[in-house]
């Protein structure tokens, strides 16, 4: 009888089996990226151990996710469903969020946006814009309060009060909870005005206290507004802006401007054109850094005093792109080819600068020159 | 399982020589179509040569070059209207000629829907039959290649590098196997409702080209709803992945049931 049928028997074998063998070719080619990972290159080792690196990386034309640590890379293909699902981005924020749904899965459903949302160690706060009375204009703000001690959640809606514009476009920029008072930073828009509004509520009354406007630009001067903060260690923790300041960049009549908003007293001072010439704003807690690239500086700036200190002078800040600051330490990357294949982004080098003591701590990089056709497409999150 | 392998067996064996012949074609036509492409880069690299120059910049190819060429292509294309063409074919030809063999299938002593799974299991043969092959021609279409192109032109390839996914090569063949599983699974659920809307016409005539029709448009919006469920009841995204394979699964098992109903009770020669 094997004989009559040995066509399609040995038809069907050959075709099974060697689907199965390229695939496992394919996954043993993909497996020697294990070997990769962080190499210290100069300064104290145990930084680098603590390190640990997401990012997106090719191979062959492929997409992978990769996960280096001084010991290994782990590195996983992005599916046709990771794509679909999103699992594809390994940003910070986007695996906060996923984190939080992990753990707190029914109070987390319809929020996608960190920057609305609160977390400490008694709650999860969300905060929402919408409109109630299903018009095209934003008039009420919901809280979503998830007490994580009851397991329970309770929600209100407040109206947000129209003195003499409607709003059309909203987002909730940043929530905190301060004294029992949540503060919540909202850019409103409409075509003529773009506003930064502080709304302060009372939990516990689930009243607004007071809605008043930080900043405002007309949209007629062309402005635009952009708020924004770089994230730190704190708020992965808990997955809540806990910073007392927040930065924001106006540009109005192609002229650039930039603001930092005192979140506690409720107000927006303007950082000096001078300092802020070539500079950008960096916020950690309540420290309000200025770092300038051009020169290679780095400056704390005093609110009470309106003055700035040089920290450091590095070489680093001139060379590299700063990519995250937690705990009083910058990292800075640089991606580049090796001397084979300098237009192919195949190393990237990692570099600590320790603020306090003025100096680089760590320098290592992450290097997959070795793997003909493969390259390091960007980093998305340093732990 | 007997009656199941025999049948396989026995589909197999009719198409084959199409088959065979479509794949001489593919080999003939792709070998023909790099061994002449590769040949014109090789003379119009002759044609401009000049000692010490740098040619890579300028006349640099890759085996991807040649294989993404018209005629490398259209023979895999005309492989695939092939095994569309034979979704119909394989139900549709029992019908036809002067002494219909659907009589005979259909009064073979054993569950009819053996005969939908010899079908179906035949086509998912062909088509895995066409991927190998295609793979393992690398080997012979690469060494003619190379043996043409000269090296100060030549950027080689790797197998997983031509098969790059934004190729139609990539597509047919995915980098990687979740990928592989998923397009194949959704392709068999698609020919599941394909072989059920035959098995309808087949058995009702003119009604049941309106009863598939119908069956097509109620398997998209059960498949669309998935999508809109997870929408409207904020679903989380892996959630509503979940809620599209349920419907895919759905899909799939609605189309046997029918199948499998209509086989057995409704089916007319």
């Amino acid at each position: 009888m094997l004989k009559r049928y040995s066509f399609t028997l040995l038809f069907s074998t050959i075709s099974i089996f060697s689907i199965f063998i390229f695939y496992t070719y394919v996954n043993a080619n993909v497996k020697e990226f294990e070997k990769v990972k962080i190499e210290t290159v100069g300064g104290d080792e145990e930084e680098g151990e603590q390190l640990k690196i997401n990012g997106h990386l090719s191979y062959n034309n492929s997409d992978y996710h990769m996960n280096v640590s001084a010991k290994e890379m782990r590195i996983a293909p992005i599916t046709f469903l990771d794509r679909v699902s999103g699992n594809e981005s390994l940003f910070l924020e986007d695996m906060q969020i996923r984190k939080l749904q992990e753990q707190y899965k029914g109070f987390m459903r319809g929020k996608y946006f960190i920057s609305s949302l609160y977390e400490d160690n008694s709650f999860l706060i969300s905060a929402d814009l919408d409109s109630l009375r299903n018009e095209p204009t934003i008039d009420s703000l919901t809280i979503e309060i998830f007490d994580k001690a009851n397991e329970t959640t309770r929600s209100f809606s407040l109206s947000i009060p129209e003195e003499s514009i409607q709003y059309e476009y909203g987002s909730v920029e940043d929530v905190q909870l301060l004294d029992q008072q949540l503060s919540i930073i909202m850019r409103m828009s409409n075509d003529e005005k773009i506003e930064l509004i502080q709304a302060t509520i009372n939990v516990h009354q689930q009243k607004l206290i007071d809605a008043k406007a930080l900043y405002s630009v007309n949209k007629d001067k062309k402005g635009v507004i952009s708020v924004s903060s770089i994230v730190n260690e704190d708020y992965y923790r808990h997955l809540g802006n806990h910073n007392r300041f927040l930065s924001f960049t106006t540009v109005v009549d192609e002229k650039s401007f930039d603001y930092v908003i005192d979140i506690r007293a409720g107000r927006v001072f303007q950082l000096p054109e001078k300092l802020m010439a070539n500079a950008s704003v960096l916020i950690e807690g309540n420290k309000i850094y200025v770092i300038d690239k051009s020169v290679g500086a780095l400056y704390k700036y005093d609110v009470a005093t309106s003055l700035s200190h040089l920290l450091m002078e590095h070489e680093i800040i001139k060379e590299m792109i700063l990519f995250e600051i937690k705990d009083s330490k910058l990292y800075f990357l640089n991606y580049r080819g090796s001397e084979d294949e300098q237009d192919v982004t195949t190393i990237v080098d990692i570099s600590i600068l320790d603020i306090n003591k003025g100096e680089e701590v760590y320098r290592g990089k992450i290097d997959v020159s070795e793997f003909n056709n493969s390259q390091i497409n960007y980093i998305s999150s340093i732990f | 399982m007997k009656n199941y392998f025999k049948l396989v067996d026995f589909e197999m064996k009719r198409f084959w020589k199409i088959y065979a012949a479509l794949i001489g074609l593919l080999i003939t036509a792709q070998s023909i179509t790099v061994a002449v492409l590769s040949n014109s880069y090789k003379n119009r690299f002759e044609e401009s040569y000049m000692p010490g120059m740098n040619y890579v910049d300028d006349y640099s190819v890759r085996f991807s070059n040649v294989t993404m060429s018209d005629g490398f292509m259209v023979p895999i294309v005309l492989i695939i209207s092939a095994l569309v063409f034979y979704i119909f074919f394989t139900w549709y030809r029992e019908w036809l000629g002067k002494n219909t063999f659907a009589y005979q299938l259909l009064l073979l002593p054993f569950n009819r829907m053996t005969i939908y799974f010899a079908k179906l299991t035949s086509l998912l043969l062909y088509i895995f039959g066409c991927l190998v092959i295609q793979i393992a021609m690398y080997p012979l279409l690469n060494t003619i290649f190379t043996s043409i192109v000269p090296q100060e032109i030549r950027i080689d390839q790797s197998l997983l590098l031509w098969l790059s996914p934004d190729s139609l090569l990539g597509v047919l063949i995915p980098s990687n196997s979740v990928d592989f599983f998923t397009s194949y699974g959704v392709g068999i659920v698609a020919v599941s409702v394909i072989f059920t809307v035959i098995i309808l016409e087949r058995s009702f005539r003119l009604k049941g080209v309106g009863l598939g029709i119908a069956f097509i448009a109620f398997c998209i919006f059960l498949f669309v709803e998935s999508f809109i469920i997870g929408e409207n009841y904020l679903l989380y995204i892996q959630e509503r992945v979940i809620l599209q394979i349920v419907s895919l699964v759905m899909i799939t098992v609605l189309s046997f049931m029918i199948s499998y109903y209509i086989i057995n009770k409704k089916i007319s020669v």
